[in-house]
């Protein structure tokens, strides 16, 4: 898998990237004293940099070679080190989906009352980081951006979040540091093996796919990606800093973390994990099957008996991305699009639910249910937005959750019909536990004496809730131009892994499973395409 | 303009058409969903908007309907493509053959109805505009689940009424019980929607589409054993939609819904989706014997089942609810034994009298002041005479008396349990399958006569003064009174051989056809005989003895445990919330209690704590003083230097 | 030969008192003293040296060193007075905020 890179001189991702550096500046002009001055000008630096974002979608071309709009730099070339950005329409929505979150969360951050500024500027900082990471195509750099994430998380849970943000906050970093650690070591150690083989370090991803890794070596650096990657998405059993980050974070944290954060994990193992470790990928594609499945089921029954609306939405997060890592290891066409549009979905529909929770929160602040009750009668508007976010992250068709969430179970089901059936019961959990949160929150009587003083929603937070709920349609109704974008490089990157199982599947058991299957003629006229899942089918059942 | 260009032109007029049927209820509910979400008045009057919204849709079916002729062929539009991943090609695409076309009839005509009459019904609530938009939401998704092209937009369909369902029983959600109700229905919904996706996925991956004709063509290439395991699989899809044993329990409380809800949606058209969906993959069915078997035992049970709980029953939607899950039993019979014309002649019929019994159900409760029980009724019959002639004939079809529309589908269905061979385990169970069928056709009979001579005769057992509804709720019962009784006979033969595509021509009960075989007579005289000694049986108790249910509950235990059983439904809710619904809470309470928390986390934590007591450990090195810092230094230096030398 | 000598051994008799009284002494200032005295010390063993080889970037480095030393009065005296300000002393004992 040759990585071509379409290098282009408007160095538009950088601009992009770096653009809300603008507004950490601005923020930083402002005096303390006008809150709302330095709220106009992160809203404005965050336009700016999703409006460019909307230029690199609008410039995007679908069925382009390789990476678009490629920069590269070196960086400290003694070292091998470059700087390397260019995007596929993988992270192509990945990056809208982030400019557009963060303008979302900068615009709702009217319930931030201390240090708003450098609230603002976090944020800012934050986006930087992640746009980054998306964005990277060299190994360093990648990290760099990684790491540099961590820290305005760490003081947007730290400093404004709940009763226990400093330990939700530690065990935030502590833990992903942790992992990342691992995976710095691996990358140098991948730099290293590319002078051993070419005579000269590099961490180009595109340099690193010629590696010839012994299965051992492939394997052991493999795990240390996969761990922090792991750690990140979260994948069960090493999911449990999440909760606890989101509930003691505040609304934009949350939002942020749940909308693009846990999508940093899964995002690596894509783009790093399928062209650097192939055979591997495909080794431990049983596990992340098994532990996607268990994420589902697990996130779904602990979210099932929460208290706390915010834990309940966290655990659904675990239970939503185990879906989004069944899907990748189902290693077929089907689950990785259904993944990555699915972390599109949750990023849409979970960040609005944490947008949901902050409204009730900054009038009452609670977060346990049982502190409201019988709101669609009080405030009908809220009640129907929270409606629908419901029924998306439950997966309602004709809403975005459905098309995902049945790619992913279609292509897993290719992978293993008994792991699918068991994913297929997140369906009905899925319903359990947000219909009855929204039971409890909505329905029942109404306490006019705890809760009268309620208001519904301002013209703020309608604002806020427009773009997310007509996403929530659009994708539903015509997921295809995502689709379209993510597919040439899901190709790609299937081709890649075609050919690179594990050794001991043999040519008689392939020739068996192909004789007993009845595939008709394609429908379509993608051939090609067509070939290579039948060729990719053959593979995975063996 | 040339003849080709003015058929070509016909054609795509028709097609266009066809969209507008679904469209019709979907800008009603858009346009009455914007209304709700502007006008602080939330009185006005939605219902004349949202039935003629129902109403034009129901003349665009009946024009189109008139222009279907042959089975094969078929309306069709595609709005686009919705999406595609690899080989999988999913249209958003519909298409109206003989059985849609019959479903789509069914549909629009009992739902202009029912929408007039929820007029009526809804008259003083006070979010009335909110109903309708959800009514008229419904209509919409039950319009693409019976036009859906493929198994994915009648799935969008299977979801979509489930969700209306959800919405409309918990329609007065400020009690909580009726909120329950609501996702009851929603999540027993879902577990059969689980079972349908790995469906769609057996067919999917071994055929390589989703979409029905195509389907169709290719059924033929599966193996039998993946034929029987999708058959399987969607199968239980059609098991949590049109309530059987085991996900029936779903049914009885979403009669939590306003009335007209019930009507509609729980009786005439949501429910029985399952038996549209089966009849559809009809061509997958036949190949899968044993999967037909399981069909025609799992709606004879519940048919039984289903019916003996209807004997106790006090809530008059009660009795109808169990009623409507027995009849959805009968429906799964035929299916079972691949009469699948038949099995869409009872939903056809069972939808006109079923709504009709609901709405005069609705209209007695109303009139009686939001009183649904029984033993508070009484003699109505003088005071709300239309609902009475209504609920009157509608009992007469569904108990199965001649020249009932019930009395020819129920036979329908009898006779091809009777005459096709099911073979269980190696067992052929047929013979079986009909006496227990009869015997709950017997059943029938009787809890229907007893909900009627409760409700109409004798004397009023109430206290409020019940007084006749008004008349945008006796039109459409009225009218729906009509076919109830008349439908089979004026209809029967030519529906079934209209839908002869489906199922097997000989188990189609053309009275002509069938006119000479004797075995048909015999068993159409025992199942009216049946018929008749229910109903004579229930009117000497309840109108002659009505001391006698009592006396016999008084003077045996038996009758009292019998009775105990049947109120409380057999404790099945019970048992499903002891066996599956506790243990499930449990398990998740230990999942994070213990699992989560504890293990996962305390190892996490622990780890932590481990590095915490280390450091506590080294802390004690520094101790802050400068001095002892710099001695440690120098002591180093010295050290290193002479290091240094001695190498 | 023998005068360099001398200055060799006045150099390292300073720079043993200067590391002496930086590892006794609790008072900052004279601390401060002390490392003066050691830089100083170095300052004339390299001006010797510088001398007896005829080298001049002996003498460069010693200017260096004294702009160091310069520099190095002028912060840490400031961040005595600071501490003094905070502490009402300036012993390294009254000074331990930092124990672990």
């Amino acid at each position: 898998m040759p990585i071509e890179l379409q290098i282009e001189g408007s160095r538009l991702l950088t601009l992009t990237m770096l653009s809300p550096l603008l507004g950490v500046l601005l923020v930083g002009l402002v005096p303390a004293t006008q809150p709302g001055r330095a709220r106009g000008a992160a809203i404005l630096s965050a336009s700016i940099t999703f409006l460019l974002s909307f230029n690199v979608l609008s410039r995007f071309v679908t069925h382009g070679r390789g990476f678009q709009f490629a920069e590269r730099v070196e960086w400290l070339p003694a070292l091998g080190i470059d700087y390397i950005l260019g995007i596929d329409g993988i992270s192509l929505w990945l990056i809208v989906l982030t400019t557009l979150l963060t303008l979302l969360v900068v615009i709702a951050s009217t319930s931030i009352h201390e240090k708003l500024r450098a609230y603002l500027a976090s944020m800012l900082f934050l986006e930087v980081g992640m746009l980054g990471a998306f964005m990277a195509l060299d190994a360093l750099t990648f990290y760099v951006f990684w790491e540099l994430m961590l820290v305005p998380m760490y003081f947007l849970i730290g400093i404004w979040g709940g009763s226990r943000r400093i330990y939700a906050a530690l065990k935030f970093f502590l833990y992903t540091a942790f992992g990342s650690l691992l995976m710095l070591v691996a990358i140098v150690y991948l730099a290293f093996a590319h002078q051993d083989q070419f005579g000269e370090v590099s961490f180009f991803l595109g340099d690193w796919v010629n590696l010839q890794l012994s299965v051992r070596e492939e394997l052991l650096l493999f795990s240390a990606f996969a761990l922090a990657f792991a750690i990140k998405v979260p994948v069960f059993p090493f999911h449990t800093w999440l909760p606890d980050a989101h509930v003691e974070a505040p609304t934009g944290g949350s939002v942020i973390l749940a909308g693009v954060l846990l999508k940093m994990g899964l995002y690596g193992l894509i783009r790093f994990g399928i062209p650097v470790f192939p055979f591997a990928t495909h080794a431990a594609a049983p596990t992340f099957a098994v532990l996607g499945v268990i994420g589902i089921v697990f996130g779904a029954l602990v979210a099932w008996m929460q208290t706390d609306i915010k834990k309940l939405v966290a655990y659904s997060s675990v239970s939503h991305l185990g879906f989004c890592v069944l899907g990748y290891a189902a290693i077929n066409i089907q689950g990785m699009q259904g993944s990555i549009l699915q972390m599109l979905n949750h990023g849409v529909s979970t960040a609005a639910l944490f947008f949901l929770v902050g409204v009730v929160y900054d009038r009452k602040h609670t977060r346990l249910c049982a502190d409201y009750g019988g709101l669609a009668r009080k405030t009908p508007v809220f009640a129907f937005v929270f409606l629908v976010f419901t029924l998306s992250s439950v997966g309602l068709p004709l809403t975005n959750g459905f098309v995902g969430e049945f790619l992913i179970l279609l292509g897993s089901f290719q992978f293993s019909p008994v792991l699918a059936a068991v994913a297929v019961t997140g369906v009905i959990f899925g319903a359990m536990y947000m219909l009855s949160l929204y039971r409890r929150i909505m329905f029942g009587p109404f306490d006019e004496a705890k809760n009268g003083d309620l208001t519904d929603l301002t013209m703020r937070e309608r604002l806020v809730f427009a773009p997310l709920f007509a996403l929530v349609f659009v994708i539903g109704l015509y997921p295809q131009f995502i689709l379209d974008d993510i597919a040439p490089p899901s190709r790609r990157l299937l081709e890649h892994l075609r050919g690179k199982e594990p050794a001991q599947a043999p040519a008689a058991l392939e020739d068996g499973v192909q004789s007993a299957r009845s595939v008709t003629a394609p429908a379509d006229t993608d051939t090609v395409d067509y070939a290579i899942r039948v060729r990719t089918e053959e593979g995975v059942q063996g | 303009m040339n003849i080709l260009g003015s058929t070509l032109t016909g054609q795509v007029t028709e097609n266009l058409l066809l969209v507008l049927i679904p469209l019709f209820p979907l800008v009603g509910a858009a346009l009455l969903g914007v209304a709700v979400g502007i006008r602080e008045d939330r009185r006005w009057q939605a219902g004349w908007a949202a039935t003629l919204f129902a109403v034009c849709s129901f003349v665009v079916t009946v024009k189109l309907f008139l222009g279907i002729g042959d089975a094969q062929e078929a309306f069709r539009y595609t709005a686009w493509r919705w999406f595609e991943s690899g080989q999988l090609s999913v249209a958003l695409a519909l298409r109206m053959d003989r059985l849609a076309g019959v479903m789509t009839l069914v549909v629009t005509g009992v739902g202009s109805l029912i929408h007039l009459y929820a007029i009526g019904y809804m008259h003083e609530d006070e979010s009335r505009p909110r109903f309708f938009c959800y009514l008229n939401l419904f209509l919409f998704a039950m319009l693409l689940l019976v036009l859906g092209e493929n198994l994915l937009v009648m799935f969008v369909g299977w979801e979509g009424v489930g969700l209306c369902s959800y919405l409309l029983i918990g329609f007065w959600y400020r009690e909580m019980p009726n909120a329950d109700a609501g996702q009851k229905a929603f999540v027993v919904n879902r577990i059969g929607d689980a079972g349908f996706l790995l469906g769609i996925f057996v067919l999917f991956w071994n055929l390589g589409t989703v979409s029905f004709p195509e389907l169709q063509g290719l059924v033929g290439q599966l193996p039998p054993y993946l034929a029987e395991t999708a058959a399987l699989l969607l199968f239980v899809g059609a098991v949590g939609k049109s309530a059987q044993i085991p996900l029936f329990v779903w049914l009885p409380d979403a009669m939590a819904g306003p009335t007209p809800v019930s009507a509609l949606i729980h009786a005439a058209t949501m429910v029985t989706a399952g038996v549209y969906m089966v009849t559809r993959l009809g061509a997958l069915y036949v190949l899968a014997p044993t999967a037909l078997a399981v069909i025609a035992v799992v709606g004879t049970a519940t048919a039984l089942l289903a019916a003996t709980i209807a004997l106790a029953q006090n809530d008059i939607k009660k009795v109808l609810a169990y009623s409507t899950v027995s009849q959805l039993g009968y429906m799964f019979m035929a299916l079972g034994a691949a009469a699948f014309s038949n099995g869409i002649y009872h939903v056809v019929t069972h939808a006109f009298f079923k709504a009709c019994l609901f709405m005069a159900a609705g209209s007695v409760i109303v009139g009686c002041h939001h009183e649904q029980d029984m033993r508070h009724y009484g003699g109505l019959r003088k005071s709300m005479p239309l609902t009475f002639l209504a609920y009157l004939a509608a009992t007469y079809a569904i108990t199965g008396l001649p020249f009932g529309a019930g009395f020819f589908s129920k036979d329908a269905i009898l006779w091809a349990v009777y005459s096709h061979e099911i073979v269980l385990f190696g067992t052929p169970i047929n013979r079986v399958l009909w006496g227990v069928g009869l015997f709950t056709a017997f059943l029938t009979a009787f809890y229907m006569t007893r909900s009627l001579m409760m409700t109409f005769f004798g004397e009023y057992r109430g206290h409020e003064h019940p007084h006749e509804s008004p008349w945008t709720m006796t039109t459409p019962i009225l009218i729906l009174a009509v076919p109830s009784l008349a439908f089979g006979f004026l209809f029967g033969e030519e529906f079934l051989h209209f839908l002869a595509a489906w199922g097997r021509e000989d188990l189609n009960v053309g009275h002509a056809v069938l006119a000479e075989n004797a075995t048909y007579h015999l068993l159409e005289m025992i199942s009216m005989g049946i018929a008749v000694a229910g109903v004579a049986l229930a009117a000497f108790i309840y109108g002659l003895q009505p001391r006698l249910v009592d006396s016999l509950l008084r003077a045996a235990a038996v009758c009292r445990g019998v009775h105990r059983a049947l109120l409380n439904k057999w404790w099945i809710d019970e048992l499903y919330d002891a066996l599956i619904v506790a243990p499930l809470r449990k398990v998740s309470a230990v999942l994070f209690s213990v699992l989560d928390r504890a293990l996962i986390d305390g190892t996490v934590n622990g780890t932590a704590l481990f590095m915490a007591a280390n450091g506590e450990i080294v802390r004690r090195m520094h101790t802050g003083r400068v001095s002892s810092y710099a001695m440690v230094l120098f002591a180093g230096t010295i050290a290193a230097i002479i290091f240094w030398i001695v190498l | 030969m023998e005068v360099t000598q001398f200055y060799l051994v006045l150099g390292a008799v300073l720079f043993t008192l200067g590391t002496l009284g930086v590892l006794i002494r609790r008072n900052t200032i004279v601390i401060f003293m002390c490392i003066e005295l050691m830089l100083n010390s170095v300052n004339l063993t390299m001006v010797a040296l510088s001398r007896q080889f005829g080298e001049v970037s002996g003498q460069v480095f010693v200017f260096f060193v004294m702009a160091v030393a310069a520099a190095e009065a002028a912060v840490g005296l400031a961040i005595i007075m600071t501490a003094f300000r905070n502490y009402h002393s300036v012993r390294t004992t009254d000074v331990h905020d930092l124990a672990g």
